[in-house]
């Protein structure tokens, strides 16, 4: 046991426990896990939706002690009883808790779905702990496999591509009409905040302009000065219907706003351009029959709820293609994890065989006296590759055999087969508990 | 000699960027399909050479030569995505175009390398023809090369346009360029072929002047015209109106067929130059 991972998050424990565990202080709480005997490397991920410590353990730990010494300075820290806290954490040792993170760096465990942010959260905790040298060589070689499977999932799954919010909905269907936003004007019907988030999201893709059209100009001038957008009466909606490309519309008018003649006499105006318009409202602004007209695309509450419904199950459909692919990754890991305990075995293997070889050699030259220097040059070049290709096959077999084994069972049996000393030859026998920096 | 080996190295470059375009299309992040327009570029480079290298020298005979318009069609082809890519992401037109381009440069490679006359150039020359007419064969195979491509691009149009219209195009078509982009595009390489079809037909008529018409050309030049005037209506209310849409998709298609119907007609010698 050398890797413990504890923590929660939204599927364990609820928004108010889970706001009382992140108002801890990371520093301190990282302070005080360092400052434990067992623990010797430790990495603290706090988002809104989850609280975990990762942590590079002793050999000899036991499990049951460190894990209830977590929950109890957890609990002392939030406030929290420790029977409620034990309830929402969980925890994963070694294969497991590397596998929980590649999970979570890929989004897989996320409240939305392949939403992109935690992976820079993950990577901007691995930052923070090495920041303060609370990270050494096995947290390190851990993050490095969760990031790289993590990128990799998210890169071949294509987990994020499908938008499931109103905004990023019409931002992205705003993105398949216009080439260029930054060359689009959007134009808001209503003043409410909803509309306000999608509008928002059509701003970040680069909009060139946005318009608050309602029938009060106050509540529009509300929303619009803070943003820097232009504010209209509803009067002149024909108007602006002739110079918008994006209609965004969520009011709580009983009758259509926006009608088919409307529509019809702004498209003349505007060349037909496409016109796309998203009716949020209920009931609807947009008379129906607007989505007949050519190239004008109409979305209702409905429409986008099922295009954000299908994207929903996109979304699931890569998530379980980036779960192959991270099991895919666990087990290249847990692979070289098994073969590198021969790393050291094999450098001792070899030094002790080229000795032999090299002792052999000289005993030779003694005899070959008549040789010339480069003829000594040849035989020892000789030596060198016999040595090498007599090692090779064993070499190989022993790796594939501690591919299906454990490695360090093979390494044993090879030191003891040799006598091999790894001290000898300059290998350190300790070279995977180095103490990271403090 | 080294003109098949040209070609055959220009064929598998195409084939690879057709390799690489399909991959992107299918996956834009895979490693190495970010690199098909430079493959595809440097096919194009490569064919070019063979041109220059190979057919330039042999004449005036050579270029015009009949056996070498499937060459002038792959050629401006390829010529139209290299230059569209450099403004819009048009991967997709590559994807579909690299193949077929591939296929007619591997095709007139093999032929010339397996020609048992030498040299081979003059050998894939099948008629003897007047300057005009040749001429007129040249500018008719280019334009119908960018027509093909304007087809193409209509195609995806009207598919980007009823997906967004059957409201379930958020996910899907994120490969395909923007539907703007896509209609701005169509009427460009549209205007292009148009010109060249233009200048083909003005050439072949004069070419032809005096000379009796068949039963065949009767129909053929029929055909021609109502795919030159298909394509004149679209381009002119585009200009006067900004007419476009599905309906004007439609017209390209018709335009596009008896266009086809034209090139067919001289495939089966069902008409002749």
């Amino acid at each position: 046991m050398e890797l413990l991972l504890i923590g929660l998050n939204h599927k364990t424990a609820p928004v108010e426990l889970r706001e009382r565990v992140s108002a801890i202080h990371n520093g301190e709480l990282l302070g005080e896990v360092l400052s434990w005997p067992e623990v010797e490397e430790a990495l603290l991920l706090s988002t809104c939706n989850r609280f975990e410590i990762l942590m590079a353990v002793a050999g000899d730990t036991a499990p049951t002690t460190l894990e209830s010494g977590c929950a109890a300075l957890l609990a002392l820290k939030s406030g929290v009883e420790v029977e409620r806290l034990n309830g929402a954490l969980y925890r994963h040792w070694d294969r497991e808790a590397r596998f929980h993170l590649m999970r979570t760096a890929a989004s897989l465990d996320s409240l939305v779905l392949g939403e992109p942010q935690i992976l820079g959260q993950v990577k901007r905790a691995y930052d923070e702990a090495r920041g303060v040298g609370a990270v050494g060589k096995r947290l390190n070689r851990t993050m490095q496999q969760v990031l790289r499977a993590a990128k990799r999932a998210r890169r071949e799954c294509e987990m994020g591509r499908a938008a499931v919010s109103v905004g990023s909905i019409a931002a992205a269907l705003a993105q398949q009409i216009f080439s260029d936003l930054r060359r689009s004007d959007v134009a808001l019907i209503g003043a409410g905040k909803m509309i306000a988030q999608a509008a928002g999201k059509l701003e970040s893709a680069g909009a060139r302009s946005i318009t608050v059209v309602n029938r009060s100009v106050e509540r529009a001038r509300e929303l619009a000065r803070p943003r820097g957008w232009e504010v209209c009466p509803l009067a002149e909606l024909p108007e602006i219907l002739a110079a918008t490309d994006i209609v965004i519309s969520s009011t709580a008018s009983p009758e259509r706003l926006v009608t088919v003649e409307m529509v019809r006499a702004a498209q003349q105006r505007r060349r037909y351009r496409p016109l796309f318009i998203v009716d949020i409202a209920v009931p609807r602004d947009v008379a129906p029959e607007v989505g007949a007209l050519e190239r004008v695309y109409l979305y209702n509450i409905d429409d986008l709820s099922s295009v954000s419904a299908e994207n929903q199950r996109n979304r699931e459909q890569a998530a379980a293609s980036a779960a192959r692919c991270l099991d895919q990754e666990a087990r290249r890991f847990a692979r070289q994890e098994r073969v590198e305990p021969l790393g050291p075995v094999i450098r001792a293997l070899r030094e002790s065989f080229l000795e032999v070889a090299d002792n052999e050699l000289k005993r030779t030259e003694r005899r070959l006296k008549h040789l010339s220097a480069d003829d000594r040059e040849a035989l020892r070049r000789m030596s060198k590759a016999l040595v090498g290709k007599l090692l090779h096959t064993p070499v190989q077999q022993l790796k594939a055999a501690a591919q299906e084994q454990h490695g360090s069972e093979a390494a044993e049996w090879l030191r003891r087969l040799f006598l091999l000393s790894l001290d000898d030859c300059g290998v350190d026998p300790d070279e995977d508990s180095e103490e990271p920096k403090r | 000699m080294e003109g098949a080996l040209l070609l055959s190295a220009a064929g598998l470059a195409y084939a690879a960027a057709a390799a690489l375009y399909a991959r992107q299309l299918r996956l834009v992040a895979r490693a190495g399909a970010g690199r098909s327009p430079d493959l595809f570029l440097m096919a194009l480079v490569l064919h070019v050479a063979f041109l220059l290298v190979a057919v330039v020298p042999e004449g005036l005979g050579a270029i015009t030569g009949l056996g070498l318009l499937p060459q002038h069609f792959a050629l401006a082809a390829a010529v139209i995505v290299v230059a569209l890519r450099r403004k819009d992401h048009l991967g997709v037109l590559g994807a579909f175009t690299a193949p077929v381009v591939a296929i007619v440069v591997s095709a007139t490679a093999v032929y010339l390398a397996l020609s048992p006359v030498e040299p081979s150039l003059p050998a894939f020359e099948r008629a003897s023809l007047d300057p005009l007419t040749a001429a007129h064969a040249v500018t008719s195979s280019l334009g119908f090369a960018a027509f093909c491509l304007a087809y193409l691009l209509a195609g995806f149009y009207t598919l980007l346009d009823s997906r967004l219209r059957a409201k379930c195009a958020a996910s899907g078509h994120g490969r395909l360029p923007a539907l703007e982009t896509l209609e701005r595009v169509t009427y460009q390489v549209l205007a292009v072929g148009f010109v060249l079809f233009s200048t083909g037909a003005v050439l072949g008529g004069i070419g032809a002047w005096g000379r009796g018409v068949s039963e065949g050309a009767a129909i053929r030049n029929t055909l021609a015209l109502l795919s030159w005037f298909s394509f004149a209506v679209v381009l002119s209310l585009r200009w006067l109106r900004g007419w476009t849409g599905r309906r004007a998709m439609f017209l390209v298609a018709v335009g596009f067929l008896a266009n086809v119907a034209v090139i067919l007609m001289y495939l089966f010698r069902m008409a002749r130059l």
